[in-house]
C-alpha cells in the first residue's frame, strides 16, 4: 500500500505576544514528527488535550504551514490548496452557518469545491438522503439536534467525495448510539469507498476500535506509531500471568510459553487445583498511559498488564 | 481566482446579514435615520415654523458663504445650506458603518459562530477570501449610500416642491453631490473598511469589532459639528482634501490588513 501522507522532522512553532520588541519565546506545538500514513486505512492520532493534535491536522490540510521539515499529502507540499480540494477536515470547533438552512449549508460549501448547478443540487439532495435530513433540509442548522448536526457537518466534508478525511473528535457530543452510528460510518467510508482516514481523538475505546494504525503524541512529539498488536508486543516487556488455584490467585512472571506449562505443573505437584490461568497483556489503554505517564487503572477482571518504558 | 466561489461567499455573507436581526437592524436603522428621517424633519420644521425674524447669531455668515438662491427666506436659505452641504457628513456615516458592520460580521461574526474554520478548510485561496471578504462589504456599503441618497433627494425634495410647487425648483440640487457620491463616499468606505478589516483580525466577538470599528465614526461627527458652526466651509476644496486623507489611510489600511488576511493568520487568531 503508498503512503498518502508522509512527515519528516516536522516542526510547527506559534509566536507569542510578549513583553520586549520580539515578544516571548515561541510555543512549539509540535516537535520533529515523523509520520507515514497508508492508503485506504484508518490512522488514530491519540494524545491528550494540548498535545498538538489539531495543529498536525491544520499542517497536514494546509490551514497552517510549517516551522521545519517536511509534509506531504497525495504528493503535495504544505499550503497547497490541492491538498484541500482532495481531503475534507470535521473538527469539534468547525461550525456550520446556523442562520442558514441545512440545504444552503451544503450547497454554500458545494461550491466551494468547486460543485455548480445540477451536479450541486443533486449531491446536496443524496447526502440528505443518505444523512437521513431530507426532512430537515429547510431547517436551520442552528435549530437542529446536536446529532443532526453533527451528520451535516460529516454530510459536508463529503460533498466533493474527498479522499482523505481528516476527523477530529468527531463523536464528540454524540449519545452512545450516534457515535456508533458514527463510528460505523467513519469504517464504511474507508472499507467501502477506500477512503484514508486520518482520526485524532482522545476516545482511546473509540481509537482502538476503528484504528489500523496509530500515532501517540505527546507534548508535539510522536512517541510511538504503529500498528495495535505492534505497539502492545513492542511494549509487553514485564510478561506475567495471573494464576488461580485452590490456594488462591496470584501473579507469576514468564518468557517463554514452556514456562506456563511448567507454572501448572508446580502447581499441581504442589497439590493445589488450578482453575485459571491468564497471561496479563497490555492493551492498547495500558500502552497509551504508559506512554503518557499516566497510572495504569486497575479494572474489575481486567486482562491487563503493567507496562514498563 | 474563482468568480463563483467569491461571489458565493459574498452572496452567503449578506444573506447572514439579512437574517441576523442584530446585524440587519443597525445595517438599516442608520440610513433611514440619517438620511430620511433627520433631513425630512428638518425640511418641515424650517418651512412650518415661522422663521421671518429668526436670528441665526454666529450662523448668520453661512448665508454668505454658500451660494443661497435669491428670493429664499432665512429659514429657507438655512434649510438650503443644511440639505446641500451640512449634511454631507452624514452620508459618510452610512457606508461607514454599513462596511464595518459586514466586514465584522463577515471575519468576527465567522470567528465568533465558528465557521470560519469550516471556510479555511475549503479550497477557497488566500486572495479570493480578501476579495470576498473587502468586494461584500464595499458593495453593501455602496448601496446602502445611494439607497440613502435617494431616500434623502426623493424625501426632500418631495416635501419641498409639495409645500412651494414646482416653480420653486428643486432644494437639494448643488452639484457638489456628485463628487460626494462617486468619489467621496467611496473613497471614505474603504478607509472605514481598512479599519474595520484590521480591527476584525484581533478582535473577538462582533460587538467588540463592531465598536473599535466604529471610532471612524468620531472624526465624522467632528466634521459634522465643524460645518454645522461654519467653522469648515463645504466645497471642492474640502470634498478634495477628504478624498485625499481617506484615500491615502484607507490605502495603507487595506495594504497593511491584505497580508494578514491569509489562512495561517485567520487560522491563529481562531
Amino acid at each position: 500500500m503508498a503512503a498518502i501522507m508522509e512527515v519528516r522532522g516536522l516542526r510547527k512553532e506559534f509566536a507569542v505576544a510578549g513583553a520586549g520588541p520580539t515578544g516571548g519565546p515561541p510555543v512549539v506545538a509540535l516537535d520533529g514528527v515523523d509520520l507515514q500514513v497508508e492508503e485506504g486505512t484508518i490512522f488514530v492520532l491519540l494524545g491528550p488535550n494540548g498535545a498538538g493534535k489539531s495543529t498536525m491536522v491544520r499542517v497536514l490540510n494546509g490551514t497552517l504551514g510549517a516551522t521545519a521539515g517536511s509534509c506531504r499529502v497525495a504528493g503535495m507540499g504544505p499550503g497547497d490548496p490541492g491538498v484541500r480540494a482532495l481531503s475534507a477536515t470535521l473538527t469539534e470547533s468547525a461550525h456550520l452557518y446556523e442562520n442558514l438552512t441545512c440545504a444552503d449549508n451544503l450547497k454554500f460549501f458545494g461550491t466551494m469545491y468547486g460543485l455548480k448547478g445540477k451536479s450541486l443540487e443533486g449531491r446536496v439532495a443524496e447526502l440528505l438522503a443518505t444523512f437521513g435530513l431530507t426532512d430537515a433540509a429547510d431547517r436551520a442548522w442552528g435549530a437542529c439536534s446536536t446529532g443532526m448536526k453533527k451528520r451535516l457537518q460529516l454530510a459536508r466534508a463529503l460533498l466533493h467525495d474527498p479522499k482523505i478525511l481528516f476527523l477530529d473528535e468527531p463523536t464528540s457530543g454524540l449519545d452512545p448510539e450516534a457515535a456508533d452510528q458514527m463510528a460505523e460510518l467513519v469504517v464504511r467510508l474507508c472499507r467501502e469507498q477506500g477512503k484514508t482516514i486520518f482520526l485524532c481523538t482522545h476516545n482511546l475505546p473509540l481509537g482502538e476500535a476503528l484504528g489500523d494504525t496509530f500515532g501517540f503524541l505527546k507534548q508535539g512529539r510522536l512517541v510511538l506509531q504503529g500498528p495495535a498488536q505492534q505497539l502492545i508486543d513492542a511494549a509487553w516487556t514485564d510478561r506475567r500471568v495471573r494464576l488461580r488455584t485452590s490456594s488462591g490467585v496470584r501473579e507469576e512472571t514468564w518468557s517463554h510459553e514452556a514456562d506456563l506449562a511448567a507454572l501448572v505443573r508446580a502447581a499441581v505437584a504442589a497439590g493445589e487445583s488450578v482453575y485459571e490461568l491468564t497471561p496479563l497483556k497490555p492493551n492498547l489503554n495500558d500502552v497509551y498511559r504508559s506512554v503518557m505517564g499516566l497510572p495504569v487503572l486497575a479494572k474489575k477482571g481486567g486482562n491487563h498488564a503493567v507496562v514498563s518504558d | 481566482m474563482l468568480w463563483f466561489r467569491i461571489s458565493a461567499l459574498i452572496r452567503k455573507d449578506l444573506k447572514d446579514v439579512l437574517k441576523n436581526p442584530s446585524v440587519l437592524v443597525p445595517t438599516l436603522v442608520l440610513p433611514v435615520v440619517l438620511c430620511g428621517l433627520i433631513p425630512l424633519g428638518f425640511t418641515l420644521a424650517l418651512l412650518l415654523l415661522p422663521t421671518a425674524n429668526l436670528n441665526l447669531g454666529p450662523l448668520e455668515g453661512l448665508l454668505k458663504v454658500y451660494p443661497v438662491p435669491t428670493g429664499f427666506s432665512t429659514g429657507e436659505a438655512m434649510l438650503f445650506i443644511m440639505l446641500n452641504y451640512s449634511f454631507v457628513p452624514m452620508f459618510l456615516m452610512v457606508p461607514v458603518m454599513g462596511s464595518v458592520i459586514m466586514a465584522s460580521q463577515g471575519i468576527v461574526g465567522e470567528k465568533e459562530h465558528k465557521t470560519l474554520e469550516t471556510l479555511l478548510y475549503t479550497p477557497l485561496t488566500n486572495e479570493e477570501l480578501l476579495v470576498a471578504k473587502v468586494l461584500g462589504p464595499l458593495l453593501l456599503a455602496e448601496v446602502l449610500s445611494f439607497v440613502g441618497f435617494a431616500l434623502f433627494f426623493v424625501g426632500s425634495n418631495a416635501v419641498w416642491l409639495g409645500f412651494k410647487g414646482f416653480s420653486a425648483g428643486l432644494i437639494v440640487r448643488d452639484l457638489l453631490w456628485i463628487p460626494v457620491m462617486l468619489i467621496v463616499v467611496p473613497v471614505v468606505n474603504a478607509l472605514a473598511l481598512g479599519l474595520a478589516l484590521l480591527v476584525s483580525l484581533k478582535a473577538k466577538t462582533f460587538v467588540e469589532a463592531q465598536q473599535k470599528g466604529g471610532m471612524i465614526m468620531l472624526p465624522l461627527v467632528a466634521l459634522l459639528y465643524l460645518i454645522g458652526g461654519g467653522v469648515v466651509i463645504v466645497n471642492a476644496w474640502l470634498l478634495a482634501a477628504i478624498a485625499l486623507v481617506a484615500g491615502a489611510g484607507g490605502y495603507a489600511l487595506l495594504r497593511n490588513v491584505a497580508p494578514k488576511l491569509t489562512r495561517e493568520e485567520l487560522t491563529r487568531s481562531l
